[in-house]
This record gives C-alpha cells, structure tokens and sequence, in this order.
C-alpha cells in the first residue's frame, strides 16, 4: 500500500516537474527572460524538450528501481517511506540539477549574441487595472475562519468531558495513531494549527491585489485580460483550498469532541475528498491557466508592434528562482519556473511574514 | 488606458509618467473624476520605487491634473480640461521658451513652427504617437 502511494505520488510530481516548461510563457525559460525577438528561437525550444526526456528518462528509472527494490526484498513500512521520501528529495535535486544547466546556458547565449540589441525596452502599466481586478473579497474568507473560531471555542467548552487522551495524529487509513494528554492546549492545538493557515490564505488573498501586474508591450491586451484572470483564478484556488481545509480540519475537531459519531472509515474518506478537490484544483489551475493564465485563449488581438520589447528583470531574479528587488513594493509576485507565486525577498515584509509563520508553526509543535 | 514608460530614455521616469497621464487628459481618454491607481499599487505595477511615483503624482497635483484626496484617492482633477488661467499661460510660456529656442536655433521660421504645431495638435487627438 505505502510502495502504491508513495510511487503514484513520485511518478507524479516527477512528470509534472518534466512537462513544466509546457506551461510557462515564452517570455521566460528556465528563469531567463526571452525577449519577444527571440521567443521562436530553435534551441530554445530544444532545450526544453531535452529538459522533459531527461527528467522522464532519470526518474522513471528511479522510480522504477524502487518499486522493483520494494517488490524484491519487501522492507518494513518505515523503510519504504525513508526511501521515498529520500526518491522524492533526489528527484527535486535532478530536476534543479537540469534547470540549472538549462538556466546558465540561456544566460551564456543571451548575452554572447546580444538579444533584443537595438529594440527599445519598455514597461508597460495600466491605469485601470485594480478596478477591473475581481478578486474574491477579504470578507469571504473571514467566514471560514469564524467557523474555525467557532468551534475552538466549543472544543474548549466541552472541555470536562472530553477524553484524557487527545488525538494529534491521523494516519492514511483514518485511524489515529497519535495522542496528546489533555490540557487546555492540546485541545486547542488543531484549530490553532488551522487559523494559522487561514490567517496566511487571507493574507495571500489581500497581498494579490496589491501586486504588479506584468503587462507585456507587445500583446497589452492579451496579456492584461490573460493577468486579470489568472489572479481571479489564484484567488477562487485560495478561496477553495480555504474551505476544504476548514471542513476537513473542522470534521476532525468534532471527531476529538464526539468520537462516538464517527468511524475511521468516515476520516478516511473524508481526507480522500479533500486530496482529490485539491488535486483537481490544482490541475485546471496548472493545465487550464498556466502561468500568468497564458494557457487561457484570448479573442481580443493586439496589432502587431515592432522594435519594443519588455524590461529585461533578469537581475531581479536570482538563479531565475528567488525575486529580489528592493524598489519593487510587491510582497507576492508570480513565479518565474513554475505556474503559482513566490515572494519578494527584497522587501522586509516578506522577512517578517517568514518568520511569523514558521515561527507560530514552531511554537505550537515544542507547545505540544 | 496604458501608460508605457522607456528605461533608456533621457527624459526621466516620473516625468514620463506625468505626461502620458496629461496626453491622456488631452485625448479625453482620461475623464475628469476618473481614478489612478494608489502610489503602491502604480510602483508594483512599474516595479519601481514608490518614490517616482510620489514624484509623478506631486507633479501633476501642482498643475492641477489630479487631485489627490487622503484616505480615497488618487482622481483626475474636475478641473483638469478648463480655459488657461493667466497663471496656467505664465507656466506654458516659461515651459516652452527653451523648445522654441532650440527652434530658432534650428532655424525654423514662425510658419514652420505653427505647421509642426498643427501636427502635434492633431496627432494627440487623432490617438497616435
């Protein structure tokens, strides 16, 4: 059972990992920007399709040797989950390792032969943006969080009759395996847990609206239309992941307080929905949108323009992964590898909110 | 309405930003009461810093383009498109001495002047750049 998850689970980031590159804009690969001159150029496109057989060919072979490991020697369950938890780690580090030679040779390329010389380069802004942006409103999202709040308080006022052992740890087959003794904290422990994820849901949602928008010169509209949706997208994804995990996490506080009512069975399937809503969430969002929703047909058509391409920010982006820019008021900024968003790490506010967030997450784990 | 701003250009950022705002008001594209964006907002927009835009909007605040109202707004002045007071005159005279300046020194003749002039007028209201 654990070889089946944990080979679904690999197999699948891993080919998601390898067609990544399908799902970019031409504007940037491998972390470079591409001005518009030269986004049809052949090596680039060569590139990327060596960087998916590569990453197929790798991991399909690991991933193939540990099935074959597992069948062959049938380790315990502990040993199973080291190793492919250890596969999965490997499997990023190859992918890096291929982005990596990818990203440096661009670089090489761009540079030696002077892309976008003698185009005028150009940044493009539109004055009424954050009115025709419909994200979700901040307020929606206080709902849940009143749901979560709601039944904190109610865990806390059944506290007397509650059970002295308190469930901390659910495994894959629903069934607890861990517990906590009773105390005033460890009842409280799970709707923490979930308002410090609400908390930061809200936060992405409230910071979105409030970051640049990448409007390229060539196709302002397109690219202005194909922004607008994707960052209605992101926040119907935020918005989705808010209330499955408040109903997921909101079903487990009830089984804590009436463990009576409910069966293993019951969490098992509970956490199969929740997996597979997230799952397909975030395939329409991958698949359907993309980056910068570039994967969304647009009717509206831009005249064609010549002689101006976008603002080359490669300086901002180190290693083409990490946005640094210390002008830049953006806390939350689309990624460039990769369809999602990353923060700026020139900007201390993104500091502070890391080290809220992982700090509280610390907390409540040595609390407990 | 887009606003496109050239890294490579001499005129300076906040300079552009200011002027595209103004041709905007010129061409009717940009309506008095209509809203810009928030400082913030405009300088993520532009990756730049916050500054430039202050600048931009300062700018355009002296010469009553826009009206910057605290807690609300920025918004295109009600004023924005009125008859030139002597004071708006004074202000346009002074700008424009040193460009009729280089004009002289180019040698162009008052009729040549008020051809190029005709251009631009018409270029501005007919959308091109």
């Amino acid at each position: 059972m654990t070889v089946i998850i944990f080979s679904a689970l690999l197999i699948f980031t891993n080919t998601l990992q390898a067609f990544l590159p399908k799902f970019l804009k031409s504007s940037e690969s491998f972390g470079v920007f591409i001005p518009d001159t030269q986004v049809n150029d052949e090596r680039i496109i060569g590139m990327k399709k060596s960087y998916t057989k590569m990453l197929l060919i790798t991991g399909n072979a690991l991933i193939g040797g540990f099935i074959f490991w597992s069948l062959l020697t049938n380790p315990k369950e502990e040993h199973t989950v080291f190793v492919g938890l250890a596969l999965l780690f490997i499997l990023l580090f190859i992918s890096m390792w291929f982005y990596a030679r990818n990203h440096v040779t661009l670089i090489k390329l761009k540079k030696e032969e002077r892309w976008g010389a003698g185009q005028k380069e150009r940044k493009v802004v539109d004055l009424q943006f954050r009115e025709q942006l419909k994200l979700l409103p901040n307020i929606y999202f206080l709902m849940p969080i009143l749901v979560n709040i709601g039944l904190w308080i109610y865990g806390l006022s059944q506290y007397d009759i509650l059970p002295n052992q308190i469930p901390t740890h659910w495994g894959l087959n629903g069934e607890v395996d861990a517990f906590s003794d009773k105390t005033w904290l460890s009842v409280s422990a799970l709707p923490l847990m979930v308002l410090i994820i609400q908390s930061m849901l809200l936060f992405f949602n409230a910071l979105m609206k409030q970051s640049g928008a990448k409007i390229q010169v060539r196709s302002k509209k397109r690219s202005r239309e194909q922004q607008l949706a994707f960052r209605k997208y992101s926040s119907w994804l935020l918005f989705l992941v808010l209330i499955t995990i408040t109903l997921l996490m909101g079903y487990l506080q009830l089984t804590i307080i009436h463990g009576e009512l409910f069966s293993s069975s019951y969490t098992m399937f509970a956490t199969l929905a929740f997996v597979l809503v997230i799952f397909g969430a975030t395939m329409f969002y991958t698949f359907k949108v993309g980056q910068s929703g570039s994967r969304l047909e647009m009717v509206q058509l831009d005249e064609p323009i010549d002689g101006v391409i976008d603002i080359d920010d490669d300086r901002h982006w180190k290693f083409g992964l990490f946005y640094v820019n210390k002008e830049d008021p953006s806390l939350m900024v689309e990624k460039r590898f990769g369809v999602g968003w990353t923060m700026n790490f020139g900007h201390v506010g993104s500091w502070i909110f890391l080290v809220v967030l992982i700090g509280s997450i610390v907390l409540i784990s040595i609390i407990l | 309405m887009f606003i496109e701003i050239e890294a490579d250009s001499t005129v300076p950022i906040y300079l552009q930003l200011a002027q595209q705002v103004i041709e905007g008001v010129a061409k009717g594209e940009l309506k008095p009461g209509d809203s810009l964006p928030s400082v913030r907002a405009f300088a993520a927009d532009l990756g730049m810093n916050m500054h430039t835009v202050n600048k931009a909007y300062h700018y355009l605040e002296e010469k009553e383009f826009i009206q910057i109202v605290s807690k609300k707004g920025v918004f295109i002045h009600e004023r924005s498109v009125r008859e030139a007071t002597e004071k708006d005159t004074d202000r346009l005279k002074k700008e424009l001495r040193p460009m009729i300046s280089e004009a002289l020194c180019l040698n162009l003749s008052t009729d040549e002047l008020q051809a190029l002039l005709n251009d631009i007028v018409r270029d501005i209201k007919e959308g091109t750049r």
